[in-house]
């Protein structure tokens, strides 16, 4: 294991027998250190492509396996049974079974759909007899045509209720509302059909919308509302058939689709790996990486369980593959919320340092000594604790920040906001503001040096030497920084001179020249870039090393909230006083707590990551037999 | 006590803004002055801003429609500050009331849209409202349908007259329906807002707006039923509620009439005298103006520290600058002295 970088990889190339390829990539999968991502070398020996219609197969299988499934709410198992390669027959045979299974789902799915729609339907059906409930008459009579009568029924704006029925009135006609809402009324109007046009046209500047008696509703609404319950009872009873049958289904076809998903698994590395072979004639090729300690571990494992030769060939990433080479960083358990918060920056790549000791050391380092408190840092831990059963993976971030805290409470002399319980180490912060921000000016000079150097280190090792050299992260800006710090110390004890002038534009005009010959912009507006980046480059070195003040400030902070909370606290007796501590020191850890945890993971960022850190890499991928991620393999 | 301190800058308003008013029989005087004596004698009237205007151009007409918005634009800007000093209902009220300007802009526009007249051309007959407008006039004007320029109404406090009168264009898909919708919806919302008044100040109010409601039911129901031929039923319903001697029973008698004649057998007895065998619609609609205009300055002097002092000005206000301007107008047409007081509103 290397503290500082990704584990070494190797490149390597399998060749086997064209009919081993299934079994040597199922047992591949089951070593969990082969990742053949980006490792195809086109090889013009090796022309021809193998197992399209392997592919082909699995895919279609899948594709039902995850609907069948989802729709019987299965989980896969977590491991599979047994390592064994699966041939394509075996795998056609799964997938016509599963495409059977799919198909009784989808009759299944089709009746209970049906029967829904009915459901939604009577549903609707109750919702519109609500309109009507309320009128006394066979609803059958509001749908016939009467030779002298006309009767309408309709909704109204219910500002215009009074007038309509008055307007109506004239025409010798009847209004009758049975229904209002906040807006609209529902009326019912009835009268001699002679005036029929006239009230038309009434009706229409009324803004009267006729309703429309659905062909369900042929009796009196109370007879209706029977036989839609009777309806509705039917179809409750239908859907629990359903519901019996679709139980039937799911012990039916549980185990065998269990076993589908056994078989898919360990189909999957084939179809995998298949897009990625080479094949001529009987010989196949693979090509993928592995950490540089695991190459004689998968010599032997492979020469245990495959009976004919895999002739295995390794080498070194070559410069040009550097950015390919996947990064596998192996690191304590421990570290891993730090790595993800590393992650959520980017993935170093293969040659570039690796930051997770620097970082996870720093970061508990820097939050101790800005969130101070025994108190605190142990309620931290407990915090850690509660949660741990739901996230377990937070644990030791909570537990390693939580002791920083604790360490730096006794050094302070502070147990929740208490500054005289227990007997301080060094001081309190408060003692001296003047110490701490030069403590923490010292600590981010140091930080910024150090990442300086880890930047030109990474140049070096990708072979960029002129950037090591000459950028502004590089020697040259190593250089303007210290001289702009002696610059500054000599100013303060009076010893300024011309040294120190030339020492400052001297590395400047290095990395101006060396910026000027990086552009191939026109001449003048070149000179305005290349000008303006050089001053940006002094402007980061002055801004990063001011904004570490920040980690004195914030030390000063917590024990200024803690004066803060014990003179409001003074303020009340009794209940009150002790009300006022518990709530303040809830305060200060969740408000501070939280702004503490972004201020540096902002130092970091910024601060640091800026500084060296491209990011760019690739994790380590290797092929796995896992059940629970069996995901679609589309491309051909 | 009470409403002094509630009205009191109210009060205030109105009776500095009523010195701007002419007594009735002044009108008489100046028809016989010349057009700059006239302008001399309209010093305080508070229409400064058009006699300036005026004199500049050398007492030659202005532009059409130029002194018709000027005119406007006096009256919209008295009643902003009315409007400023009311709250709650009353202001709801009276900024209601004002926006009849704005509905006569959007009838224009239906009308304007469905004889196919260009942007151009119903823009010309709109009345600029300045700062109290409130319609999205460009995208109004800009819309190539009627149902779209109701659609756009719905982002506008003319939201509900919108949403029934679109209702109603479905159905017939004629504008007249639409217009009628909207006198019909307005006058019903204008309703809502009196009865949400105190009950002092609504009774106060009703001899006004109940004869102003008065005159309006009564053209309508001649217009609709004798010259658009409307049913019975279909006129009594589109009429609007709140008047004051034209009740519901009334206006239900008055619109199963088929002939003029028939009209005054009709009428209750305080509303006879408007009507003469003989008389047009605008000489009825004349007549029971004047009337109106009687009893809205007896309400102006009689009323103290009340919104009705308010809105009796406005009332005055708004037919004095009419009358202002058709004599100012007629002037300069060198109209006859009987051509101006017909164009006043004055009954021969």
């Amino acid at each position: 294991m290397t503290l500082f970088h990704p584990e070494p990889m190797q490149h390597v190339s399998l060749f086997m027998r064209f009919d081993d390829a299934p079994k040597v990539s199922v047992f591949l999968a089951n070593l969990g250190l082969f990742d053949p991502n980006q490792a195809t070398i086109t090889d013009n020996n090796f022309p021809d492509r193998q197992g399209v219609a392997y592919r082909r197969i699995f895919n279609r299988a899948l594709n039902d396996w995850q609907k069948v499934s989802e729709f019987f709410n299965i989980q896969p198992a977590t491991k599979v049974s047994k390592i064994e390669s699966i041939n394509k027959t075996t795998l056609l045979d799964s997938q016509t079974r599963l495409a059977e299974i799919w198909k009784i789902c989808l009759q299944h799915k089709e009746k209970q759909r049906y029967v829904d729609k009915q459901m939604d339907s009577v549903d609707h059906l109750f919702k519109l007899l609500e309109h009507f409930s309320n009128l006394d008459i066979d609803l059958k009579l509001l749908k016939r045509n009467f030779e002298f009568l006309d009767v309408r029924l309709g909704i109204i704006p219910i500002s215009n209720l009074t007038r309509l029925k008055q307007a109506l009135s004239i025409e010798g006609y009847y209004l009758s509302s049975y229904l209002q809402e906040t807006e609209n009324a529902h009326i019912i109007v009835a009268g001699i059909k002679e005036s029929a046009k006239t009230v038309q046209s009434l009706l229409d500047s009324a803004s009267f919308q006729y309703l429309q008696i659905p062909d369900e509703f042929q009796e009196h609404p109370q007879i209706v509302y029977s036989k839609l319950l009777e309806k509705q009872k039917q179809l409750k009873l239908e859907l629990n058939k359903i519901n019996q049958e679709y139980q039937g289904l799911a012990a039916a076809h549980t185990t065998d689709i269990l076993e589908m998903g056994n078989i898919l698994t360990l189909a999957k590395p084939y179809a995998i790996l298949s897009r990625e072979m080479l094949r001529n004639g009987q010989l196949t090729e693979i090509t993928g990486w592995v950490p540089k300690n695991q190459v004689g571990f998968l010599h032997s494992y492979l020469d245990e369980h495959i009976h004919n030769p895999v002739v295995i060939k390794t080498r070194h990433p070559k410069p040009d593959e550097f950015k390919q080479t996947p990064s596998y960083i192996a690191r304590p358990q421990w570290l891993h919320p730090f790595q993800q918060l590393i992650r959520n920056y980017g993935v170093p790549s293969y040659r570039e340092f690796e930051p997770s000791w620097f970082f996870t050391l720093s970061y508990i380092l820097m939050f101790g000594i800005m969130f101070g408190d025994v108190g605190h840092g142990a309620t931290i831990i407990f915090i850690g604790w509660l949660i741990s059963s739901r996230w377990p993976k937070v644990f030791s971030f909570f537990v390693s920040i939580g002791l920083s805290s604790m360490l730096f409470g006794f050094i302070y002399g502070s147990i929740f906001a208490f500054e005289h319980v227990i007997p301080a180490l060094w001081m309190s912060p408060m003692h001296d503001p003047m110490l701490m921000l030069n403590l923490a000016l010292i600590w981010g000079i140091s930080f910024i040096i150090f990442l300086n150097i880890v930047s030109i280190y990474n140049r070096m090792r990708s072979f960029q030497f002129h950037q090591a050299y000459f950028n502004a992260n590089g020697i040259a800006g190593l250089i303007l920084y210290l001289s702009i710090l002696l610059a500054i110390y000599d100013l303060f004890i009076h010893q300024y001179d011309y040294l120190n002038l030339v020492l400052i534009l001297l590395p400047i005009a290095v990395i101006f020249v060396y910026q000027w010959q990086h552009s191939n912009i026109q001449y003048t507006e070149r000179f305005l870039v290349v000008l303006i980046e050089t001053y940006e480059a002094i402007i980061n070195y002055l801004s990063n090393t001011i904004s570490f003040l920040r980690v004195a400030a914030f030390t000063l902070n917590h024990s200024a909230l803690a004066i803060a909370l014990f003179t409001l606290a003074g303020m009340t007796d009794g209940v009150g006083h002790w009300l006022a501590i518990i709530l303040g020191n809830l305060f200060i850890l969740i408000l501070e707590g939280a702004i503490v945890g972004i201020q540096v993971l902002r130092l970091e960022y910024y601060e640091g990551f800026s500084r060296f850190f491209g990011g760019n890499g690739t994790l380590f991928k290797p092929l796995e037999l896992s059940p629970n991620k069996l995901v679609s393999v589309t491309k051909t | 006590m009470q409403k002094v301190a509630n009205y009191a800058y109210l009060h205030t308003l109105t009776t500095i803004l009523s010195d701007q008013l002419f007594n009735t029989s002044e009108f008489s005087r100046l028809l016989k002055l010349s057009l700059e004596e006239i302008v001399k004698n309209l010093d305080n009237c508070g229409l400064s801003s058009i006699l300036i205007k005026l004199k500049q151009s050398n007492y030659q007409l202005l532009p059409a429609g130029n002194m018709d918005n000027l005119f406007l634009s006096v009256l919209l800007n008295e009643s902003r500050s009315i409007i400023r000093s009311l709250t709650g209902t009353e202001r709801d009220f009276f900024t209601y009331w004002m926006r009849r300007f704005e509905l006569q802009n959007i009838k224009t526009i239906l009308r304007g849209k469905s004889l196919e007249c260009s942007p151009e051309q119903i823009q010309q007959e709109l009345t600029d409202l300045g700062d109290s407008a409130v319609l999205p006039v460009e995208e109004l004007l800009n819309s190539d349908e009627i149902p779209e320029i109701l659609n756009q109404l719905q982002n506008t406090p003319f939201s509900a007259i919108a949403r029934y009168s679109r209702e109603n264009f479905e159905q017939k898909q004629d504008v007249f329906t639409v217009e009628t919708s909207i006198n019909y919806q307005y006058f019903n919302g204008l309703d809502k807002r009196k009865k949400l008044l105190d009950k002092q100040e609504r009774d106060l109010l009703q001899p006004v707006l109940g004869r102003i409601i008065d005159q309006i039911n009564l053209v309508w129901i001649l217009r609709y039923r004798l010259n658009y031929k409307l049913s019975a039923s279909h006129t009594y319903f589109l009429l609007a509620p709140g008047g004051l001697y034209l009740n519901s029973t009334k206006l239900i008698q008055l619109s199963q009439i088929e002939k003029f004649e028939q009209l005054s057998t009709q009428l209750p007895e305080n509303l006879q005298q408007f009507v003469q065998e003989g008389w047009s619609i605008h000489q009825i609609e004349l007549c029971m103006e004047q009337k109106i205009l009687e009893v809205t300055f007896s309400l102006l002097k009689a009323t103290q520290f009340s919104i009705v002092k308010a809105f009796a000005y406005l009332i005055i206000r708004e037919k004095q600058l009419a009358q202002i301007h058709a004599l100012l107008k007629g002037k300069l047409l060198n109209l006859t002295d009987e051509e101006i007081v017909f164009a006043m509103g004055e009954v021969l």
